[in-house]
Order: structure tokens, then C-alpha cells, then sequence
């Protein structure tokens, strides 16, 4: 019986990690990254995924109650689904194929593995029955939960988008005066997604925060996340090697306008 | 920090799922039971592949991190077949990178010789020649290769 209800569970993940990665599995860039990645920089990025999968088991509907092991448990069986996913279905592509090496068999598929386990968690929330449960551990998220759900939206809408190269063509076509422009857009979105959380949506509002508390706790808090995440994905896809700083301004905060929305939208969603 | 206000009841879903299966009231994959213990064997088994996977990409992803100093790409050049075709000859070429560097834009070149002689030159770009890995590529000609001497080698290339 509880067999059963997990296939079912397994079903739903391999769903949500196909919807939410075949975007970035029929993107050849993301195949590239596999194997031109230096290894280290996969391992690192691999590294930091399982800590942000027990954290979205955590905050997306379990029970406080039910403790580390079971969302480690529940990571791993999400990460099983994204390199499974991830392997079917780039063998059916042929991007893989046995006369390629192991490093860059492996590097493919783990690449995509991160989006795909992370689609596979959130199938739990998107997809899953237990809505009534899903709001009652929502608000148990608290502060810095709200936070790390921004952060994981800002991750995965980063993903998407880093390893095409339009967001560094739109980086260079921009002005400076573009830049900021694109700045104050990407606050008023996400503050314009979190004001709509706060007061007409499904998480709760704190008792007697004024705009201005929301705007500086969860905009601009949400913002700095934002550019960390786009700045984090875009040093792992390489798009930062050897150019100078003033240079990765701009695709960064091209990025940040996609992440931004990622980050206060899965607060919405989740 | 203010502590949160209680959601008014009618925020709350209708109780759908009234008539869900029993033990499901947890959500997760295995959506069961509240007593922890409840974990299926399956899940277990899943979750173990799980971390299999992941113990073994990261053990793999060190190794190769670690034994790799310097790679640079080498580009071993052979020839398949050679077809006729409507429109004069083919040579098709499986090009194996044996070095631990991925090579971007290889330049394969085929040069038909007689003696020393030049006769017809050919050339094709791979694109991506991942490191031990194989591409096939194809030389177009308009000369029957077999009635020369057939000389592969790559140009050159990007790295990425």
C-alpha cells in the first residue's frame, strides 16, 4: 500500500523533472557545459544541489516534525529521478551514446541532473494532492524559509537562462543607463509578485508590516539573493571566465530580471 | 520578529482530498503516513539508488578533477570507408580525441597525393570533439581517392 503511494509519488516527480528540465535538455549549450565544465566546478555545483533539495523537501510540505532523515531521504529519491530523467532522455536524443567518454557521458547527464531533481521536488508541490497540507507547512516556513524558496526559484530560472548565449549578447547591447533601467524593472516585478503574496495570496502576512518592512525584507533581501544565485550560475557556466569585472555587470543583471521573477514567483507557487 | 497571523478558515482548501487515499497525509513521494517508520521499502531502495548515483558521479568527477594536469587535445584521424557517390567520392573519418581536453572547431583536411604530388584537398569542421571521444566527419571529392594516396590530419582548434 505505502509501496503503491510512492510509485505514484515517483510517477509525479519524473513528470515534474521532465516538464521542468526538457528546456534545458534540448538546449546544446547545456550539453557543452557537460563535458567543457571543468570537473570540480560540476562537483561543487552537485555539492550545493543536495543541500537546497532538503531544504525544498523541508519547507514544501513536510511536517517539522519529520526531521533531516526523511528529507535526505527524500532528496536522494529526487536526485535518483533527475539523473535517471536526465539519462533516458538524453540517450533518446542521442546526445549520448556508448562511443563517448565516461567524463563526457557523465558530465551531461549530471548537469542536468540539478534542474531535473530540483523539478522532481517541486512536482511535490505543484503536482501534489495535499494542498490543505502544503499551506499548513507553509506557514511554518517562516522568514528565512521564505528566503531559501526565493532563492531556489531565483536558482532554477538562472539555469534555464545562463547557458544561452543571449543573455551575454543582451549584456553588451546594453547601455548603462539600460542596465539600471533593468534594475528598478526587476525590483518593481518581484515587489510587485511579493505585495501580491503578502496581501491578496496564500502566504501569510506578518501582523502589522508596513510596505516599506515587506519592500526592504522581502524585495530587496530577495534581490541580493537574486544577484548571488545569477552571479553563482553564471561563474559555474563559465561565462565569467576572463573577463573583467565591469563586464559582468551587466549579463548579470540581464540574468537577475528572469531570476528575480523565478525567485517571487516560487514563493507564489510553492 | 512579528510572529505570523493565523490564516483566517476559509483560506483553507474545502477538505478535497476528504476522501484520499489512507496514509496520505504526508506529502513527499511517498505522500504517506505520519508515523516516520511508515517509510516504504521502495522509497528506500530508490533513495539508495539515489545516493549511489550521486556518491559515484562525485567520486568520478574527483578523480578525473584531480588526475587531469594540463590536458591538451590529440586528434587521432582514420579513415571508414570510401563511397562512390552520385556526385564524385566520400571519405568518411572517425575522429578520436585521445587527449583530456575537449577541442572545439577541429579542422579535419584530407589531401589526396600522388607522390609528392598535391592532387585535391578536402576539409570538414567538428565542432565539439569532447575528450576520449569519437565524431565521424565525411571529405568530399571529386577524384577516386582509392586511385591515390589519401593523407588525414586535423588543422588545428578552439578550446573551450
Amino acid at each position: 500500500m505505502a509501496n503503491r503511494v510512492f510509485l505514484l509519488g515517483l510517477g509525479r516527480a519524473f513528470g515534474g523533472a521532465l516538464i521542468f528540465t526538457l528546456p534545458m535538455l534540448m538546449t546544446m549549450e547545456m550539453w557543452w557545459l557537460g563535458f567543457s565544465m571543468p570537473p570540480w566546478k560540476l562537483a561543487l555545483l552537485l555539492l550545493a544541489t543536495l543541500p537546497l533539495l532538503i531544504g525544498l523537501s523541508h519547507y514544501m510540505g513536510f511536517e517539522e516534525t519529520f526531521g533531516f532523515k526523511d528529507d535526505a531521504l527524500d532528496s536522494f529519491v529526487a536526485l535518483a529521478v533527475g539523473f535517471i530523467a536526465a539519462a533516458v532522455s538524453l540517450a533518446l536524443f542521442s546526445v549520448i551514446d556508448s562511443e563517448m567518454s565516461m567524463q563526457e557521458i557523465i558530465g551531461k547527464i549530471s548537469i542536468q541532473a540539478v534542474p531535473g531533481s530540483i523539478g522532481a521536488m517541486f512536482a511535490q508541490s505543484e503536482f501534489g494532492g495535499d494542498e490543505k497540507q502544503q499551506r499548513e507547512k507553509q506557514r511554518h516556513a517562516g522568514y528565512f524559509g521564505e528566503i531559501f524558496i526565493m532563492a531556489a526559484g531565483a536558482l532554477f530560472l538562472a539555469f534555464n537562462l545562463a547557458p544561452t548565449d543571449e543573455i551575454m549578447l543582451i549584456g553588451h547591447q546594453m547601455s548603462p543607463w539600460h542596465s539600471i533601467a533593468m534594475v528598478v524593472v526587476s525590483l518593481l516585478v518581484m515587489h510587485a509578485f511579493v505585495y501580491s503574496v503578502e496581501f491578496l495570496g496564500s502566504a501569510p502576512v506578518p501582523q502589522g508590516a508596513s510596505r516599506r518592512g515587506i519592500f526592504v525584507r522581502y524585495t530587496v533581501v530577495g534581490y541580493a539573493i537574486v544577484m548571488l544565485m545569477s552571479a553563482y550560475v553564471l561563474w559555474t557556466f563559465g561565462r565569467t571566465d576572463g573577463l573583467p569585472i565591469g563586464q559582468v555587470i551587466s549579463p548579470l543583471v540581464v540574468l537577475g530580471f528572469p531570476s528575480a521573477v523565478g525567485a517571487a514567483a516560487a514563493r507564489l507557487i510553492l | 520578529m512579528a510572529t505570523r497571523a493565523k490564516k483566517p478558515d476559509q483560506k483553507r482548501r474545502p477538505s478535497a482530498n476528504a476522501g484520499a487515499v489512507p496514509g496520505s497525509s504526508r506529502s513527499g513521494f511517498s505522500g504517506n503516513t505520519r508515523e516516520p517508520q511508515a517509510i516504504p521499502a521502495l522509497e528506500w531502495i530508490v533513495g539508495g539508488i539515489g545516493f549511489l548515483i550521486i556518491a559515484g558521479v562525485l567520486g568520478f568527477l574527483l578523480y578525473t578533477g584531480i588526475h587531469e594536469d594540463h590536458p591538451v587535445p590529440d586528434v587521432k584521424l582514420s579513415v571508414d570507408s570510401v563511397l562512390r557517390i552520385r556526385n564524385g567520392y566520400l571519405v568518411r573519418v572517425t575522429a578520436t580525441n585521445e587527449g583530456g581536453l575537449t577541442a572545439g572547431g577541429v579542422i579535419v583536411e584530407g589531401e589526396l597525393r600522388q607522390g609528392a604530388e598535391p592532387v585535391e584537398r578536402s576539409e570538414a569542421v567538428i565542432e565539439f570533439l569532447p575528450s576520449r571521444s569519437k565524431k565521424r566527419a565525411g571529405l568530399f571529392f571529386t577524384r577516386d581517392p582509392n586511385q591515390f594516396e589519401l593523407k588525414l590530419r586535423p588543422l588545428g582548434y578552439e578550446e573551450q
